[in-house]
Formats: structure tokens, sequence, C-alpha cells
């Protein structure tokens, strides 16, 4: 509207921001399942999963950073080419940088699909019995459409809003069960082999997915602020509450039962009983509340999406609104695809995979390609490369 | 696509400034702005003619002791008689002093018929003197006005008893009484093609931030109306989103709140003709705070904004709360508590959704009924509406007696909100709340929730986020806005103003 | 401001499909049986048909609840019965009884009888388990006779008997009485490998009902149970509750009878055995329970000889060896009595002795032969409100 809007303290996002953008895009539905997932492997020593298997996100997220540090103020949409084809080669550029562009927004858009259906499949087993889970689905997507009708300094703020809303459920739920915990169920501490154990930690790491989303997000934010700093808080505040959860829910469960319930953290909320409260079964109160961080997650991954396609064409924002709306109707269509429970988590385990790979790949090799560059051209001029 | 969206939006726009150019020329600027001429007849000739031979304009013709003919032109009931007659008549013809040094103050003259219609119109008297040829304009406004009374819309139990009242200089002085700031500054605009409305843009200069005052005078200037009757006008003219049911400037009576928002680094917008100050920028936790909260100690301050913080969510989600745990979650009600909700709701014949959508619907008629009645009958209605009506109702069996609980509390934790404006809108988001936890439960109720946050969160009022302190995270602000600290520890202003100069105050307390 | 229109357009969008779909899981308060307890019994002659009994509170009979209706307290719940192949195949048949839809998400109360118990319990559990309304704290109970008939009870002081009996053990509970066997509990017991499940034990009467122990499981079947005086050293060791008050004759007068109540109750477990591996055979595996209980004498029928000091001392080595006997009998009928580790013993071992006991041993047949000691310390603290 007014002037004032183009105010760039206004636009970027602080470090407090990109810290929640990140924590709360990776807390989602995984964590609903987390106790179960790495307690299969490691059994009693489930909850050095998330520890060990946060090295590997630890590491992308400080590649995307740096990469997002040397081209500051572009996305990885805008800056792609630019590493594939310098500035010289704009249009070799493009077309090398394509593939990794589309699979980026491929992943995006499959994970995001899959993880409203997870929700979808929890509310309807665990809550709203008779409701169809196409009903649930839509109105996650229809949340997630009306984020992206507005601008970009929203969708940080509204992760700020909703971060507490978040943190606050786990973080009661894993204390409170805490008073009933059995310590011995967490002995002994390594009993599996070293290789099981490292298979174990590493299939975790796919629980940290969703930070490739800072791909594009990093590029807004304020010019001084620090990017690894965020990004290593974002992922550090996920692995606190990932590990806590796991383990209060061995703790209270042990390993063996763990295997046996289908979505762990339900049934630990389902044992938390709080003296004085008026309420007596939270679970459905918590699956409420959860709500705000399956649209963290959903909403972020679906504007990422919706704003990288935006950069790719360089539209305008009418363009992300079109485009919101309408990419709805497939991703409906993705998110029914998988026909029961068992098939979800199958394909959940193999997105993982690729989601980890790729995240790892893609910046990978564009910062070697780009620190070859950089060699090359500091070789010939002496002067500093493009800022 | 795209392309013919633009055209279209530019096409609307262009339509939209003819039509407002074409009325603009009806009102005042429909007079011409001649050149009056130095005979007095032919003065008042004119002057007539162009109000039309208004029945209520008065000209009294007399002559000046030096000889000249005089006369003096004013609206009836818009001038101190007194004032006329005393200080302009008598003055002017018994003492031969000229014309400038009569007794009334801000005397002006000018040769400019547009500005002397509009002086007589607001209630000036004009002198009109043979041979000259400009016209005299006395400040001789004293019609009959509202005195300074006790605000009837934001009462306090500890503070200044005085509101403004209708008229803007009496706004003004109320103000500067309060703040003997030499940098408070009072910026003139007149709004509206036919009223003519005056209207006071405040701040303090050295505080308020250059680009909000700028940006402030800039959409009072581009505001096309014809007529401003009260600054909720303004108020809507001026907003940053006009969908959005929550108020995004703040309105008040009170010349205290003004004063302290001023100094907070805000911009005040007093109109001529309303009680009413508007306050801008906003942001959604003012309209939580009221001015007691600093005259009493900050333990009670604090606790009282808690207080209001948790009204505020019985009055938006208590009903709806009610709705999803009845039909959907009664496992989350303790087993005693289900057995005797069941009992009482057994000869309801409706779903809890549609019960409670009836009784807050007559909650809502009742407050409506009770505002507009005359004051002594207002509180007999509400005795009767919630009492008689809602004991009569559980009897009859038509609604259970934990709904008409909720329905009181959710009314009474809507009135604790300080600012009227922003519990209408909490009371009127409830209804849609109601039907989605109707439809999902709890889950609906938190997609609404998420909906109402997403909206908060994209608000901006005058380029300032609305859900400032809490996003974006303002720690120095959130010691003022969410909690009170004691006044030790509030040395700097709220910075999400950008105030100028941060310091409140120096040194130790 | 096309960013408004739309999203308000969006929104209205959504309101009015969503209106118009319909409210699939909205169901009433009323619209819902609320099945307060559920009863499983084995139906007289028959092989694998269970008697479901369901007992239903009548809202508007429950007194207090409304202003009409109250009192006549007789039937304030209705009481039903049906038969089926499995827990479900019963439900349905209630269902089809009932003119609405059953609702679980209130049952507090799962009777089952010990007949049924002691043919196994895994294919009721398994109903249950998947049933997302059922609640894991609530209270499954083993039933000494028939479990109907504590559904049928009628206590009189409250109107819902079976809240009578969940009260009972709430407050058993709460005064560390009672074991805390919620139905969590139980589940977990049975997927853990280390521990065996038990459950409380009661017995009906026809107006009341009494707590009579805990019923001892190996695998899902029942085995026996343990008494009152039995089940509370199984509390002090485990789970470090004060038990019930021991009352033993006093020595050194005629018939005279001192009763102490525990207070505080540390346990620690001692684990011996070296932890180097290669050793077969549990050589040197052995535990020892230290168990410290603070407590009052509440009651002394008649007076003992002797001064103050001495009489403590004689007092507290009195109820030393009487706690030990008592715990020793439980250790006794647990390991060769039941075979059945309900002491999650089988736990800490695994926990702190993995490589060098726990791998080359079955717990579950070696229970039985390990060595268990337990040691108590006695420290009387205060004589109630009487010197003496």
């Amino acid at each position: 509207m007014g002037q004032l809007g183009k105010d760039p303290q206004h636009n970027t996002f602080s470090l407090w921001q990109m810290t929640s953008i990140i924590t709360s895009t990776l807390i989602g539905v995984g964590i609903l399942t987390l106790p179960r997932t790495t307690t299969e492997k490691m059994l009693e020593a489930g909850w050095l999963a998330p520890i060990l298997g946060s090295i590997f996100a630890f590491f992308v997220i400080w590649l995307i950073a740096v990469l997002s540090r040397r081209f500051p103020g572009l996305t990885f949409i805008q800056y792609s080419p630019i590493v594939w084809g310098g500035h010289e080669h704009s249009r070799l550029g493009f077309w090398l940088s394509l593939p990794w562009i589309l699979i980026f927004i491929g992943v995006l858009f499959v994970s995001t699909a899959i993880t409203s259906r997870i929700f979808g499949e929890v509310v309807v087993t665990a809550v709203l019995q008779d409701t169809p889970l196409e009903v649930i689905i839509v109105s996650m997507f229809v949340l997630a459409v009306f984020l992206c009708l507005h601008e970009l300094d929203t969708l940080a703020r509204v992760n700020e809003i909703l971060f507490p809303l978040i943190l606050f459920p786990v973080l009661f739920i894993a204390f409170a069960s805490f008073q009933k915990a059995e310590w011995n169920n967490i002995l002994p501490l390594i009993r599996v082999p070293l290789k099981t154990a490292i298979m174990g930690s590493f299939e975790t790491s796919y629980s940290f997915h969703g930070y490739e989303i800072m791909l594009i997000f990093f590029a807004f934010a304020h010019g001084d602020t620090g990017k690894v700093k965020a990004g290593f808080y974002g992922i550090g505040i996920s692995v606190f509450v990932y590990t806590l959860i796991v383990l209060a829910g061995i703790v209270v469960f042990g390993y063996e039962e763990l295997q046996k319930v289908t979505w762990p953290t339900l049934e630990l909320v389902k044992t938390t009983q709080v003296p004085g409260l008026i309420l007596e079964r939270l679970e459905s109160a918590f699956l409420a509340v959860w709500v705000a961080a399956v649209f963290t997650t959903v909403a972020n991954g679906y504007y990422a999406l919706i704003y990288s396609l935006r950069q790719l064409l360089k539209k305008g924002m009418l363009f992300q609104r079109i485009a919101s709306i309408v990419l709805v109707i497939p991703l409906f269509f993705v998110a029914i695809r998988p026909q029961n429970i068992v098939e979800i988590f199958n394909v959940t385990t193999f997105l993982g995979y690729t989601t980890v790979w790729i995240s790892v790949v893609s910046p990978l090799i564009h910062w070697l390609i780009m620190l070859y560059r950089d060699r090359g051209r500091r070789t010939e001029k002496r002067s500093d490369a493009h800022g | 696509m795209s392309q013919f969206w633009k055209a279209w939006e530019k096409r609307k726009a262009s339509l939209r400034a003819a039509v407002l150019d074409q009325h603009a020329n009806k009102s005042m600027e429909s007079v011409p702005d001649t050149i009056l001429s130095s005979s007095l007849e032919e003065n008042i000739a004119l002057l007539e003619k162009q109000l039309g031979k208004s029945d209520d304009l008065v000209v009294r013709r007399f002559t000046v002791k030096n000889g000249t003919e005089a006369a003096i032109l004013f609206i009836d009931g818009m001038v101190d008689r007194n004032v006329v007659s005393e200080y302009i008549i008598r003055f002017m013809t018994s003492t031969s002093v000229t014309y400038e040094k009569t007794a009334v103050n801000e005397l002006e003259s000018t040769d400019r018929l547009r500005q002397t219609i509009r002086n007589i119109l607001s209630g000036n008297a004009v002198l009109v003197l043979e041979g000259q040829n400009k016209v005299f304009l006395n400040n001789t406004r004293g019609w009959e006005r509202r005195g300074v009374e006790e605000p009837k819309t934001e009462s306090v139990v500890r503070g200044p008893r005085d509101g403004f009242a209708e008229t803007l200089c009496v706004n003004s002085a109320l103000i500067r009484s309060r703040l003997k700031d030499p940098n408070l500054r009072l910026k003139h605009f007149v709004v509206g093609q036919r009223t003519q409305t005056d209207i006071y843009v405040t701040y303090i200069e050295g505080i308020a931030h250059p680009p909000i005052v700028q940006e402030i005078c800039r959409r009072i200037e581009h505001i096309n109306i014809d007529a401003i009757l009260e600054s909720g006008y303004i108020e809507q003219m001026i907003q940053d989103s006009r969908w959005s049911p929550f108020p995004q400037i703040q309105n008040t009576e009170r010349p205290d709140k003004v004063v302290a928002n001023l100094l907070e680094g805000k911009v005040a917008i007093l109109v001529d003709g309303t009680p009413f100050a508007l306050v801008a920028p906003a942001v959604f936790s003012q309209f939580y705070q009221s001015p007691e909260d600093y005259y009493e100690r900050f333990y009670i301050a604090t606790f009282i904004r808690m207080i209001r913080g948790a009204s505020m969510i019985i009055a938006l989600l208590l009903p709806s709360l009610y709705i999803a745990f009845s039909s959907f979650h009664p496992e989350m009600i303790p087993s005693r508590l289900v057995i005797a909700m069941a009992a009482g709701r057994s000869t309801v014949p409706f779903p809890s959704v549609m019960e409670a959508l009836i009784m807050e619907v007559a909650i809502e008629i009742l407050r409506e009924a009770s505002v507009r009645l005359p004051g002594p009958i207002g509180p007999t209605i509400g005795i009767v509406g919630a009492l008689v009506v809602g004991e009569a109702a559980v009897s009859a069996g038509l609604v259970s007696p934990v709904m008409v609980i909720i329905v009181a509390l959710t009314t009474i934790g809507s009135f604790a909100t300080p600012s009227y404006s922003a519990a209408i809108a909490i009371r009127m988001l409830r209804f849609p709340l109601m039907l989605l936890a109707g439809m999902f439960g709890l889950y609906g109720i938190m997609l609404f929730i998420i909906i109402i946050l997403v909206h908060l969160s994209s608000l901006k009022s005058f380029g300032v986020p609305y859900m400032t302190p809490v996003s974006p995270i303002n720690l120095a602000a959130m010691r003022d806005m969410v909690i009170r600290m004691p006044f030790k520890w509030l040395k700097r202003r709220p910075t999400m103003f950008h105030p100028q100069d941060e310091i409140r105050k120096e040194g130790r307390q | 401001m096309a960013k408004g229109r739309v999203s308000v357009c969006c929104l209205l969008l959504f309101l009015m499909m969503s209106l118009l779909t319909g409210c699939w899981d909205r169901r009433e308060l009323e619209e819902r049986t609320s099945v307060i307890a559920i009863g499983i019994d084995m139906v007289e002659g028959k092989k694998n048909m269970y008697k479901l009994t369901v007992q239903i509170p009548i809202p508007i009979k429950i007194a207090g609840s409304s202003g009409q209706g109250g009192g006549g307290n007789k039937d304030a719940v209705k009481i039903m019965s049906v038969t089926g192949k499995t827990v479900v195949d019963a439900s349905n048949n209630l269902q089809q009884r009932l003119n609405q839809r059953i609702f679980l998400g209130h049952t507090r109360v799962l009777a089952i009888s010990e007949e049924v118990a002691r043919r196994g319990i895994d294919d009721i559990i398994d109903a249950f388990r998947r049933d997302p309304q059922i609640r894991r704290l609530m209270w499954p109970v083993i039933v000494q006779g028939k479990a109907s008939d504590l559904l049928e009870m009628k206590p009189g002081l409250i109107q819902i008997p079976v809240v009578f009996l969940m009260d009972l053990i709430e407050n058993g509970t709460k005064m560390g009485i009672i074991p805390d066997q919620t139905m969590g509990e139980y589940l977990i017991q049975t997927s853990n490998e280390t521990m065996q499940p038990m459950l409380n034990y009661v017995k009906a009467y026809k107006d009341d009902v009494k707590w009579k122990g805990v019923a001892v499981f190996r695998g899902q079947k029942m085995v026996g149970s343990l008494n009152d005086i039995q089940t509370w050293p199984l509390l002090q060791l485990r789970d470090e509750k004060r038990g019930g008050d021991v009352v033993v004759p006093l020595p050194g007068t005629k018939g005279g009878y001192v009763a102490f109540r525990p207070h505080f109750v540390t346990t620690k477990l001692k684990m011996n055995g070296s932890h180097a591996a290669g050793q077969k055979h549990h050589n040197g595996h052995a535990v020892t329970y230290f168990c410290e209980v603070q407590g009052d004498i509440v009651e002394m029928t008649q007076k003992p000889q002797g001064s103050p000091e001495e009489v403590i001392r004689m007092l507290q080595k009195l109820f030393k060896e009487e706690m030990e006997k008592r715990a020793r009998k439980m250790l006794d009928i647990l390991q060769n009595q039941y075979n059945s580790d309900i002491l999650k013993l089988g736990l800490a071992l695994r926990g702190h002795h993995y490589n060098d006991y726990w791998r080359h041993h079955n717990w579950f047949k070696d229970f039985k032969e390990f060595p268990i000691d337990v040691k108590y310390t006695v420290k009387l603290r205060r004589l109630g409100m009487e010197m003496h």
C-alpha cells in the first residue's frame, strides 16, 4: 500500500524468524511416529538416533547457508543458473540448473502432499473417525493456500507466532510423562552393533527433511544476520525436541511397546494425566494444537514451492495467488494416492531417503562448482567475484 | 491474464476518480473564487446570493462612528451574539478607532469570496465596510456545545474524568493542557467536500517517526468523500486493509490516552464534531490496554492485563469449545460432569451448535437493544433478558443449563475488553468459529484460529506489523505491552513505532 | 486490494462447502450410549463364547444432574448382557439392541472374570488396544467369580456402581496400598519381554466390592493371585509405595497387638555378579533389595515392658523381621509357584547386566532360580498422639 511497506527492515527475516521457520518446518507429522521409527533398529538407544542423525542436517544447513551467503539476496532458483553458467553463459546456466530446480520443486511437492496425508490419517484414526480423509486434507490445503495469498513477510511472522504453540505441547507432554518414567528402559546404553546404530541414525535423518526450503528463504535474511547461526539454532531446537520426545517414549513405554503402537506420541499423550485439569483425555486437544505444527510444515513447503515456480517463471504476486490455488488440485491427488497406512509409511521412508540425498547432493555440487569457479576467477583477475 | 487484470483495475480506478471529480465541483468549489468589490451593497448582495438567501443568515447594518456604513454578517446560532453586539457593534459605533483594533480575537481580512463564505459557514462574523474591497473575519464562534464530560465508553476506576467533546478547539486544548511541549504539532486539514470538516493531525516532533506522519497526511489528503460526520469515516478511509474485521486505528475519548500515545511516537487525528480521536499506527495488543494500567501499581496492572487476555480468549472460544467438547469429544469431559451434562441436554431438541447459535444471537440482540434504549431502561432489559428468558428457556427444556452459563461468561468476557471496536471484532468472529466447531470439533476451531493468526500477521498499520511485539518479536516492547513492568524499566519508548527519541527518561529512578 | 477479495472469497467458499456437506462426526451427548464399564465372562457350557456385560448410566435418573428426575437411585444404571465369539462380535450384538451408538470414551473399568483370565486374555485385549476411544488409563480388573456380578452390585453410597470401584482403586493407589495397574501399564508389561503383567484382583459382593490383591499373569494367562498382605511388599520393592499397615502380636504380652504404618519407602536394588563376559550361567549373579521403611506406630493394644529406647529398638526389629518374612513369602510364591516376574527385576537385569547375564539366559524360564534376597530397615519415627 504505502511507501512504508517498502521499508527494507520489514520485508526481511530476522534471526529469530529464520530459526522459527526452520524448526516449525522440521517439526511436523514426523514426531508422531518418531519414537517408533527410531527404536526400530536402535532399540533402547533410540534417543541417540536424532542426535546422531542431526549431524547430517547440520552439515547441509551449513552448506545451504554458505551458498546463500555467497549470493546474498538471491534464492536457489536465481543463483543456480549463475553457478552453472556464470554471468556470461546465462542461457546454458539456466538449462543446466533446470533439472536441479525441478527435482527440488518435485520433492517439495510430494513431501507436502504426503505430510498432509499422514496428518489426515492421524486425525481420521484418532479423533474424527467418520469424517472423510479428503475433507481433512483439503482443509489443510485451504490453510496453506490462504497463507500463499499473502506476502513473504507474513509467512515469517506466522511462523514466529506459531512457534511457541508448536513447542509448548511437545515439551509439556514430554516433561509430564517423565513422571511415569521407568529409567531402566534406556539401559543398556548400546547393545546393537555400531553398523546398525549408524543405519538407524541415518534413517532418522529424514525426519529432519524440510530444511531444504531454506534454499529459498535464506535469501530474505536481514543483511547482517547470521544464516549459519539461524540454521544451527533451528536444527538444534528440533534435535532437542526430537530427543526429548523419543526419550519420553522409551522411558515410559520401553522399545517393545513402542513397536506395537502406530502413533507412539499420541499414546504418550493418552497416558498423561494432569492433576487438577478439568479436561481428562488430552489426545484430541493435542491433535488440535498439533494442527499448527503440521500447518507450518505444509504451508512453508507449499509456499517455497509456489515461490520457486514464481521465480522460475519470473512472475509476480498475482501469479503466486493463482498458482497456489490451481496447484492444490494435483497436490490433492498425490496426497490421496497411497491406499493404506502401510503404503504411506513406505512412501515416507522412500521419500526420506531421496530427500536426504537430494538435499545433500544438490547444495554440495553447487558449492563445489562455485568453489572451482571462484578459484579460477581469482587466479584470473585477483579481484572479488560477483557479490 | 495478469495484463487483463491490471487493465481492469486501472480502468476502475479512473472511473472512480472521474465520478469523484464531478462531485467535488458541487460544493465549496462551486463558489467562484472572485475578488470582492469595494461597494458594501454589492458585497452583501454577493454573499447573500451565494448562500441562497438562507433565512438564518443575519445581516446587521450599522454606522461606524466615523460615518462609514458597515454591516456584519453571520449565521444565526453559530456565533456568540454577546460578542457580536458588545465587542464589535457597540465598540465600532462608539469609538473612532480603526476596525483593525476591535476587541475580538483572530481578526483577519480577506478579499476572496470563497474564504469569506467558508468563514461565515464555520461561525465567524464577517465585517463588511463601505469603501473597502476586503472583509474582516472575526472569530465569534460560540454555538451551544456540550461541555467536557466524563467519557461514556471508556470509564476508569482511577484516572482523569474528562473526555473529549464535539468541538475541535476544545479537544486540542485538552491535549495541550496535558502536554506543554513546544514540539507538539497540530496540522490542520479540511476534509469532505460538503461538510468541510476540520481535522488536526497531532504529533510530537522529535518523537514521531516522520515517514509515518507523512504517510498519514498523504492518506488524509487523498480522502475523496463528500461528508465526514465522525472520525470513523477517516478511520475507514485511511486504514491499511479494508477487509479486516480488526480495527487498525485506535479510537478513544480520553485525552490522557491520546497524550500517552503521542508520547510513544504515535499520531493522533482529531476530527471536528466527534469526541472520538483516532490514534495511529495501532497494534493488536494496545486494544487490550487501558490508561489505568499506568495509574495503578505494576503488579495490579499486569494482573489486570492477564485477566483481560483471559476474558478475550473466553469471549472468542468458550461457546465453540462447548460445542466441540459436547458433540465431538465427550471423552475429554470428566465422567461425572458428562453425565450431568447429558441429563441437562436430554430435553433439548437441537444439536448443541444450534443451541449455542440461538443463545449467542439472542444475547447479541439483547446487547444491541440495551445499547439503543434510553439510559434508565437499558439495565432493566438486561435483567429481563438474561435472567427471565434464560431461566424460562432452561425450565422449558429449550436450552441446557450449562449453555446459559457459557453464554453469560462469553458476554461478560467480551465486555472486559477496554476497546469497543476490538471487542466487537472478537464477538463477530465467534460465529464462524462456532460453525466450524460444529463441523470438525477442536480441529475446526484450530483451523479458524490459524486463519485468524495468519490474517493478523499479514496486517500492518502504517507499516507497523499488527502483531508486534509478539511477532516480529520485540522483547523490549513486550515489557510494556504484554505485561507492565515498573516505570524503572520503561526507560525507552516502544521501538516498533520507530520513535526518533527513544529515551523516555534519563538517569535513575 | 485483490488479496483481500480473493482471500475473503476463498474463505466463504470453504465455509459454504463445509456447511453444505455437513458434519460427519457430530454426535451429541444424548446421542451416545456411554458405557461406563464392561465385564467379560465365559458363556456357561459353551466354548469360545464370551458374555459381554455393560453398565450404562441413565443421565436423567442421576440425582442432582438436572432439576427434574433424580431420586430413585435403584435404576440409575442399565445393565445389559450379550454374547459373541469375540469382543467386537458381542459389542455388535449389543449395538443391535441399543437405540444410540455405543461410546467407549468413558469406559473406566474393564472387569474380566477369573475363568477368562486363566484361559488367556490376549484375544480380548487386542480389540481394546485398537479402539482409539479406549483410555489407556482405564482400570482392568480380574474378578473372582463372575464379572457380571461386579457390574450388578449395588453399593448404595454412590449411584453408578462402577464409580464406586473406580474410586476405591484410585484412592487405594493414592494411598499406596493398591498397585497403579492401568490398561496402559498392562499393555506395556505384556509387550515387554523382561516382565510379566499383573492386574488388580477383586471380589464382588451383593452390595459392595473388595480388593483382594493382584492377579499374577504369565504370558497373558493368569496363573494365580497374591493376597493383600503379599501385595504390599511387592509395592514396596517395586514401586516404593508404602503398602498397608502391618499388624503383629506384641511379644511379651498376652494377646496384645501392635500396628505399624509405613510412610516413606525407599528401595535400592543391589545387583551382584561380574560384568566380565564369557562366563556361562549366573555365577555370582544375585540381587538384594534394600528397603528402608519409615513409619509410625498407630496402635498398641497393650503396653510393653522396658524403657522407651528399648521398646523402639525391639519394635523395629520386630517389624523388620515381619516385613522380611512377608517379602520372602511373596518372592517364594512368585518364583516357585507362578514363575512370573512382576517385580520388573528382569528389566533392571537387562539394563545393568546385559552382556554378562541377560544374553545367556532365558528369563522367562530362569526367573525361578534367580537368587533374590530382601533386607528391610525399619525406622520408627513417631508414636502417634500418645507417648509410649
